[in-house]
């Protein structure tokens, strides 16, 4: 009985090497291509992050030349005299008309309005005017725009 | 059975060379991509740190010099009125009294070369007496002018091709900035608060 038990044992071994090298002799076609999948999910995920820095780097380089617009204008208002200034809404005005200005793409709005001693908004002259100027532009599909204030005493 | 097992060696116990060649060649392909990966990622990486310093180059300058110019009381720089003008074109530096020192009468004075925005700092004094600092235009008995002192001129922004002094009632400033990786136009306007 025990020859017997270990004989069936050796060939119960052999029969599970045999079906073992005939399975598993190699990767599958769909196990390659699960691995180069997630590979290359992996690697696109990874560029995204460079195509999002990529962005952020270009809302922050348009952020300071229309901030650097924007404080422009507003010492280009404030050099006026109180009187030069007409309450009302502005126009939204290119803040270059040259198509090959690297302003072009920006476009500015002046707004003056009359305030009263605790800054809200009032319907008569008591002296202050609030200057509030604004720099829109175009980034991607969406209209960002840098907004300034000041005010303007007597 | 010991014997048995000695005579029939296990074919599948190693590799075969071609299956090592096909592995290397295999892996030599992946890495390959993935270098290529990561350089375009490092590339793409130091285009934006290189950019994000040209505009903060940009932006310095800026800050620098409109600080400075708000302060002043009088700008000595003849500035042209407008920078379209062909025969009187913007200036690309600027002159004027320091602002913040409220006990001596000094200039500060920028101005561009070599691809730097450079800031100096002047006092006029005569040799007659050379601890009382002057104004820049003034004179002597003998209708002489004062002599030039530069007590200090460092660089303030590097990486600027090109910068613009003009304007009458304020001051437009136009500074580029480029490199090989881009180039960044800035501009603004100054009105200096204690111009009389």
């Amino acid at each position: 009985m025990f020859p017997l038990q270990d004989s069936s044992k050796f060939n119960n071994q052999k029969f599970m090497h045999l079906k073992n090298s005939k399975i598993k002799k190699a990767f599958t076609m769909v196990e390659i291509v699960v691995a180069m999948g997630v590979l290359l999910v992996g690697v696109l995920g990874i560029a995204s992050f460079f195509a999002v820095s990529s962005k952020v780097e270009r809302s922050a380089s348009n952020t300071s030349i229309a901030s650097n617009l924007a404080q422009g204008l507003l010492d280009q208002e404030n050099s006026k005299s109180y009187d030069e200034l007409i309450p009302g809404t502005g126009a939204q005005i290119k803040v270059s008309n040259d198509q090959n200005s690297p302003f072009y793409r920006f476009t500015q709005q002046i707004n003056i309005s009359w305030i009263n001693s605790s800054l809200a908004t009032s319907q008569t002259d008591v002296g202050l005017k609030k200057i509030d100027v604004f720099i829109y532009y175009q980034e991607g599909s969406t209209t960002k725009n840098v907004q300034m204030s000041t005010i303007k005493t007597k | 059975m010991f014997r048995c097992q000695l005579l029939k060696p296990s074919s599948k116990k190693g590799f075969t060379l071609i299956e090592i060649i096909v592995a290397i060649a295999l892996s030599f392909i992946l890495l390959g991509a993935l270098y290529s990966v990561y350089l375009t990622s490092y590339r793409s990486y130091r285009n934006n740190v290189a950019r994000a310093e040209l505009n903060q180059n940009a932006r310095i300058a800026m800050e620098r010099i409109t600080r400075d110019l708000r302060q002043t009381q009088e700008i000595t720089t003849d500035l042209p009125p407008t920078n379209t003008d062909q025969l009187n074109p913007p200036s690309t530096e600027i002159q004027f009294q320091d602002g913040h020192n409220t006990a001596k009468i000094q200039y500060i004075r920028y101005y561009f070369l070599n691809g730097n925005l450079r800031r100096q700092v002047i006092h006029y004094f005569f040799t007659s007496d050379i601890n009382s600092w002057v104004k820049w235009n003034a004179l002597d008995q003998f209708n002489n002018s004062p002599q030039t002192s530069i007590d200090e001129d460092t660089v303030r922004a590097d990486k600027v091709t090109s910068i613009q002094f003009y304007g009458v009632d304020y001051v437009n400033i136009i500074i580029t900035v480029s490199d090989q990786n881009g180039i960044y136009t800035y501009e603004t306007q100054t009105l200096g608060r204690n111009i009389q």
